[in-house]
């Protein structure tokens, strides 16, 4: 009995407060549109504020080029020709270097020094798939 | 002789068959599940219907139709009063307290008897306390690249337009008079096309009706390139499927850091119940950006991905008894539910047919179709309708824009309705 007075309380007074199913939609709609309209927002302007801040590193690197050259022929002549264990091959020289010269930060140059095969009982592929597994946390 | 005829006789009796073939007490009703799920089943497999949750839910309907399989039964608490002889025990030799807890209500003693509930009552759980779709949106977000979107942040508003079909929806459930507000805002949330959405906000709102939204939903998801096309050409000119969009700008790192930052501080503060749902894709998506957590990263997106989704198909499946889905609801959710996609499809294309207009043509109006967050099969619809027209336009990329923003936005719909109506 108390169970039943209790469940009856609670839809009636679901029934005073119940909202119109026209509020819903509008409501719902409105804070849909609200919400997404403020994250768009908010990426433009972070758009606009990454695209300013390149800005200066873009003017600063296009008058680098005018000197980097003179400076750039110096260096290439200073750094000697690596040296490559017998066997391997320029393409795969060639190669190395490129990967090397892709990992280098911004601003950054590495030279090339020595290319010789690893020494190691396990292959490289194996060799990844452990340290992937035991790096720790 | 006559003992094993007997013999016989109890086990048919007591067997699955006697129930479902025992039609004057509506064992009829468990054949036609069985057989619904069998098509299911066949959908599935053979034509490839969301397989990875359709095949599991058909399972689970097929299990929990097979008479006396309890496999859906819940856990038995109940306090049994003492009998004057059991009481006599109790008190000379102590029998029934050493098995089972014994409880004094009003001077009278009760003992507790337990009875365990079956397997998928059990896994059903994390369905019922809305653990396991939060855990789906955190391999989605794990699987999901937000530069398409965060490069062309106006697709936000398209994938806020495609969910224009959860409230037209909704107010068709209504006037049809046979629907309470939270099954109507439960029905509706079928055309966000999300189905973690769908089941999360069907758990809490109008949990009778998890089996046939369910369903519903992930077969319409199925069916986006079959139903999506028509609607797309319906209200596009050829001249606008044809244009051509410009490519989209990079997007830095920090960009693609901070952005599940930002939605979720902004999300949640506006909408408290979207919490689990936005929360934990943007978890999942900072997990991929940061680079630094691979290993949870990959497992979010592979095994946890796959052990949830085991769980939360087959135990929704299993909600799909024949007394429930037997009804005239079904049909009608499965109606209001082809609604809902239509609407949302149409709302997203005519939001971008505007976008067309004020941009003086620069964007494709196919792409807002995309809105709905049936990722990334309504971005490929996209492409391939806007190919139809001409064959060197690439609109992936740039329908995966709203796409992605369609999640958000069903999940930003899915708080709205849980906020008005849990």
């Amino acid at each position: 009995m108390v169970t039943n007075a209790a469940t009856e309380a609670t839809e009636a007074v679901a029934e005073v407060i119940k909202i119109p199913d026209a509020m819903v939609v509008v409501v719902g709609i409105a804070i849909v549109m609200s919400v997404l309209l403020v994250l768009t927002g908010i990426f433009y302007a972070f758009g606009f504020i990454m695209s300013r801040a390149s800005k200066p590193k873009t003017a600063k690197k296009a008058n680098a080029p005018a000197a980097e050259p003179a400076k750039a022929s110096a260096p290439v002549a200073a750094t000697p020709a690596p040296v490559v264990q017998e066997g391997i091959s320029g393409e795969v020289v060639a190669a190395i270097a490129a990967a090397v010269a892709m990992m280098a930060p911004e601003g950054k140059r590495y030279a090339l020094k020595s290319v010789s095969r690893a020494n190691g009982g396990r292959p490289a592929w194996a060799a990844a798939g452990v340290a992937d597994n035991t790096r720790p946390f | 002789m006559n003992q094993l005829w007997d013999a016989i006789v109890d086990i048919w009796v007591n067997s699955g068959f006697a129930q479902l073939f025992d039609f004057q007490n509506g064992g009829w009703k468990n054949l036609i599940m069985l057989c619904i799920a069998g098509v299911l089943i066949y959908l599935a497999i053979a034509k490839q219907f969301e397989p990875l949750l359709l095949l599991p839910i058909a399972f689970g309907m097929l299990l929990v139709n097979l008479p006396l399989g309890a496999v859906m039964d819940p856990q038995q608490n109940s306090l049994v009063p003492f009998t004057a002889d059991e009481l006599q025990l109790l008190q000379e030799q102590g029998i029934y307290a050493q098995v089972y807890p014994v409880f004094e209500m009003n001077g009278q003693l009760y003992w507790q008897h337990f009875e365990s509930g079956g397997l998928l009552w059990y896994l059903y759980q994390g369905v019922k306390f809305g653990i396991y779709p939060p855990l789906i949106f955190l391999g989605i977000g794990c699987m999901t690249d937000f530069g398409p979107l965060i490069s062309n942040p106006k697709s936000f508003l398209l994938g806020a337009a495609a969910q224009l079909g959860i409230f037209f929806t909704f107010i068709g459930a209504r006037l049809l008079g046979m629907f309470t507000q939270n099954e109507a805002a439960s029905i509706a949330i079928i055309g966000g096309a999300d189905g973690p959405t769908a089941i999360y906000t069907t758990s809490i709102l109008a949990p009778d009706l998890l089996g046939p939204i369910a369903v519903a939903a992930y077969s319409y998801m199925a069916l986006v390139p079959v139903i999506q096309p028509p609607i797309m050409r319906a209200l596009t000119t050829k001249k606008e499927r044809s244009v051509k969009m410009e490519q989209l700008r990079p997007v830095s790192r920090l960009e693609k850091l901070l952005f599940p930052i930002f939605v979720t501080l902004l999300c949640v503060l506006l909408l408290p119940s979207a919490a689990p749902l936005i929360g934990m894709l943007m978890l999942g998506n900072l997990f991929r950006e940061s680079g630094v957590v691979e290993r949870i990263n990959k497992t979010a997106q592979n095994e946890l991905m796959n052990i949830v989704t085991i769980f939360l198909g087959v135990t929704v499946g299993a909600t799909a008894n024949a007394n429930t889905f037997l009804d005239i609801k079904t049909i009608l959710i499965i109606c209001l539910g082809l609604v809902a996609f239509a609407v949302g499809t149409a709302g997203g294309v005519l939001f971008g047919k505007l976008m067309y207009l004020f941009t003086g043509g620069k964007v494709n109006p196919l792409i807002g179709s995309a809105g709905v967050s049936a990722v990334p099969m309504a971005a490929r619809v996209a492409q391939k309708v806007g190919q139809e027209e001409n064959p060197s336009n690439f609109l992936l990329m740039h329908a995966m824009g709203p796409n992605v923003a369609g999640v958000i936005g069903s999940a930003v719909a899915a708080g709205v309705l849980i906020t008005l109506f849990g």
